[in-house]
């Protein structure tokens, strides 16, 4: 099996599955309870949020753990915009569904979103960003790397630039595709809000963080509950998955960035030669996600082919379920959106299966191009 | 207190001297509907099953088990009490009061074959009578125009209490395996399925065939029509599905017929591919999804050149409905949630721009000649595999 849909998920590092093992067995307390067996389920929260809190260099109390990316980008958008500061809202149309599904939600309750559309190679300009941000705007949120096309998007610029036109606006940034895979620390980016997940870097699925910058203290609630997570994500906290996602963070590796980048230079350029593949996405992009189009093979007969030949790939962002329609490629106007295949890489891809890859897609090219 | 379901049968009831063998086939479907360690005894009389539970077995769950075998017109909870009359008006009354939330009036009818009971059938409904008004004051007796019918058998070794306002309706028709056995072309959409189910529903057995072009139908459209036959079986319990991999047939019918024929050569080559597999496991007849003037495929005149592609009777049980009449019934079955489940479908592959409506026989039969067709359908068969499919 070659597995190139990291983006989708990832499989989960062996130290990650020790851990949390070790943790259901010895530490299945409940961290809000104050006898011996609570405090150690404590203990392991508070280990956990160190760790994550580390690797942003951001403090502790920064850190919400929730049940991954998409709670967090609701939680952030929920409570940051607020019809009092302001009743407009700015984004991109490349975000996560978790993302645009709540902007429709928070246009039915009366504000104004702003959807940037992306440049023809999938970029977010940041100039349009800031263009759009106004004295009636409450909230700014974009991705930093787009889960289809690997863009980077300069969160930095945008953040600075929305602050300087409106020193009230809180800045959010999904930051599930490039956590992990290149630096994102809130405080050199700037931001408010940041949403990071767990299953995307080699840790367990139903837990993911949210970055809120101290000082924010007039989040408004959408999660009610018992207290947890100081009312921002109340539950009882998921601390074996907690627990799972620390040691994935602690083994995050960006020295291994440059092996992945040589490997989809290399898938790049050798099916760009074949002719008639084009590439989809900008310069500045993630090493780890490479979006291609092969014309005159459609995007599901190219994922089957391959399925059947045992390499995972994927069409468009997995969450849309079937669907093989990209409103990623859409916004870009790409010509051949209905061809795209996307593959996503991890620490774990090796060369050979880069090799094997290009191998079998110019076999299906063959036999089903027409 | 221990409880039974009695079982109620439909047309059944209609046979005259097969009776015994019908309701036989009945009762083993139910047994196998069920499960193993779900029903410790089975009895019938007068047109009746009384079905007892294994011990610590739910007589909901066992009630929801069985209740989708054709057959079965109504399935009614009973109470099982001692013979002894104190207990029967007491424990009974109470009992079926449990079920009568939603009723105004009543009436108890009481049967006994042990006639040594000290009490008669007249004796035994007055007293449960007075037993339940005094339960639940609410109700009132209307012997005329009851809304339940409470009745009291008093059975050798026990007596049974129950009210029929505490019945499942069944799907009615006939056991599976009374009328035959035939194969059913099935695809990932909403007909075939619903096709399937009611021929089943008339004592049909089924099998299926299915066909995927794999890399241009993906394992999750197979996996779909697993599933929908999944449902399907849990009607007529197991069966056996051919899936047949049809790329290399098309491709080839693609590159050598009449685009606008496409489709409907494509339908005469599965038809002939499931008459040999059908031929082979002596089924006796085909079954489709086809409605007439549907699709461009199922005009009169394609239906007509497409049934000419084989000599075996085709059923068509949805030829004459409307497609809205259709969706209710895969909704009521637990089939339509699945079937619009958006993967592609072998059949919507290569579809002509513009198919032809009004296909002449001999015109297919010359574009058909471009292609070696006994070459293809038995290649189909060779690459064929079979599942088997149980109900879930």
């Amino acid at each position: 099996m070659i597995y190139l849909d990291n983006s989708a998920t990832t499989l989960i590092a062996p130290e990650v599955i020790e851990e949390m093992t070790s943790c259901m067995r010895e530490c299945w307390g409940n961290p809000s309870s104050t006898h011996a067996v609570g405090r150690e389920a404590g203990r392991v929260l508070k280990n956990a949020r160190k760790c994550i809190a580390e690797s942003l260099g951001v403090s502790e109390g920064e850190i919400y753990f929730t049940s991954g990316g998409t709670e967090s980008d609701n939680i952030a958008l929920l409570g940051a915009a607020n019809i009092k500061k302001g009743k407009r809202v700015v984004t991109s149309s490349i975000e996560h569904d978790a993302v645009l599904k709540t902007m429709d939600y928070l246009e039915a309750m009366g504000f104004e979103v702003i959807k940037i559309d992306p440049e023809a190679d999938g970029s977010i300009d940041p100039g349009k960003v800031i263009a759009a941000v106004d004295d009636k705007t409450c909230l700014v949120s974009v991705m930093h790397v787009n889960n289809e096309t690997g863009a980077i998007i300069d969160i930095e610029k945008i953040a600075k630039g929305a602050k300087a036109k409106n020193a009230r606006v809180l800045v959010h940034t999904d930051a599930v595709q490039s956590f992990g895979h290149i630096e994102t620390k809130p405080y050199r980016m700037g931001v408010d809000l940041m949403s990071v997940s767990s299953h995307k870097i080699h840790g367990p699925k139903g837990v993911g963080a949210l970055f809120v910058k101290s000082g924010i203290n007039d989040l408004k609630k959408s999660v009610f509950g018992g207290g947890q997570e100081k009312n921002i994500r109340p539950g009882t906290e998921n601390t074996f998955g907690i627990a799972g996602f620390a040691k994935a963070v602690t083994m995050i590796d960006l020295s291994e960035n440059e092996r992945i980048r040589n490997l989809r230079e290399k898938m790049k350029s050798e099916l760009l030669s074949l002719g008639k593949v084009h590439y989809n996405g900008c310069e500045n992009a993630s090493d780890y996600i490479l979006n291609l189009s092969f014309e005159g093979v459609r995007s599901e007969v190219m994922l089957n082919a391959l399925d059947s030949k045992g390499i995972c790939v994927s069409s468009a962002s997995a969450c849309a379920g079937g669907k093989h329609k990209s409103y990623v490629l859409a916004a870009m106007k790409a010509k051949f959106a209905d061809n795209a295949i996307r593959f996503s890489f991890s620490r774990y891809t090796t060369e050979e299966e880069i090799d094997k890859t290009i191998e079998a897609i110019k076999e299906i090219i063959k036999m089903f191009r027409r | 207190m221990r409880e039974i379901l009695l079982v109620k049968y439909g047309e059944i009831i209609l046979k005259g001297l097969n009776r015994n063998k019908f309701e036989d086939m009945l009762v083993g479907n139910i047994r196998r509907a069920a499960g193993d360690e779900w029903i410790a005894s089975v009895r019938k009389s007068q047109a009746i099953i009384y079905i007892t539970p294994c011990e610590g077995r739910d007589i909901d769950a066992l009630a929801t088990r069985i209740s989708k075998v054709f057959g079965i017109a109504s399935i009614t909870r009973a109470g099982v009490f001692e013979k002894d009359m104190d207990t029967i008006l007491e424990k009974g009354s109470e009992y079926v009061v449990s079920f009568m939330d939603n009723v105004k009036t009543f009436k108890v009818e009481a049967k006994r074959s042990d006639k040594k009971f000290p009490y008669n059938s007249p004796e035994i409904s007055r007293l449960m009578g007075g037993a339940i008004l005094s339960k639940c004051h609410r109700l009132k007796v209307n012997v005329q125009e009851p809304d339940a019918l409470v009745r009291v058998e008093i059975r050798d070794n026990e007596a049974y209490v129950f009210s029929d306002s505490a019945v499942i309706k069944g799907h009615g028709g006939m056991p599976v395996r009374s009328n035959g056995r035939a194969t059913l072309l099935i695809s990932g959409g909403i007909d075939s399925p619903v096709a399937g189910y009611m021929m089943a529903k008339r004592g049909v057995e089924l099998e299926a065939v299915h066909f995927t072009s794999p890399p241009y139908t993906s394992e999750l459209a197979k996996e779909k029509v697993v599933n929908l036959a999944k449902i399907i079986a849990q009607y007529t319990g197991g069966f056996t599905m051919y899936v047949v991999p049809f790329t290399e047939q098309q491709l080839a019918i693609r590159d050598n017929c009449p685009e606008e024929h496409l489709t409907i050569i494509m339908r005469r080559m599965m038809m002939k591919v499931t008459e040999k597999i059908a031929k082979k496991n002596k089924s006796m007849a085909l079954i489709t999804g086809e409605s007439l003037g549907q699709v461009a495929s199922q005009t009169i005149e394609a239906l007509s050149v497409t049934n000419a592609s084989t000599e075996m009777n085709v059923l068509r049980p949805l030829i004459g409905m409307d497609k809205e009449e259709i969706i209710q019934i895969a909704r009521k079955i637990g089939t339509f949630e699945t079937s619009i489940l958006p993967y592609e479908d072998c059949c919507t592959v290569f579809v002509p721009k513009h198919p032809t409506t009004k296909p002449k026989l001999e015109n297919i039969l010359k574009s058909e000649s471009k292609l070696d067709m006994d070459y293809w359908v038995n290649k189909a068969l060779e690459d064929t595999e079979w599942i088997r499919i149980e109900a879930e």
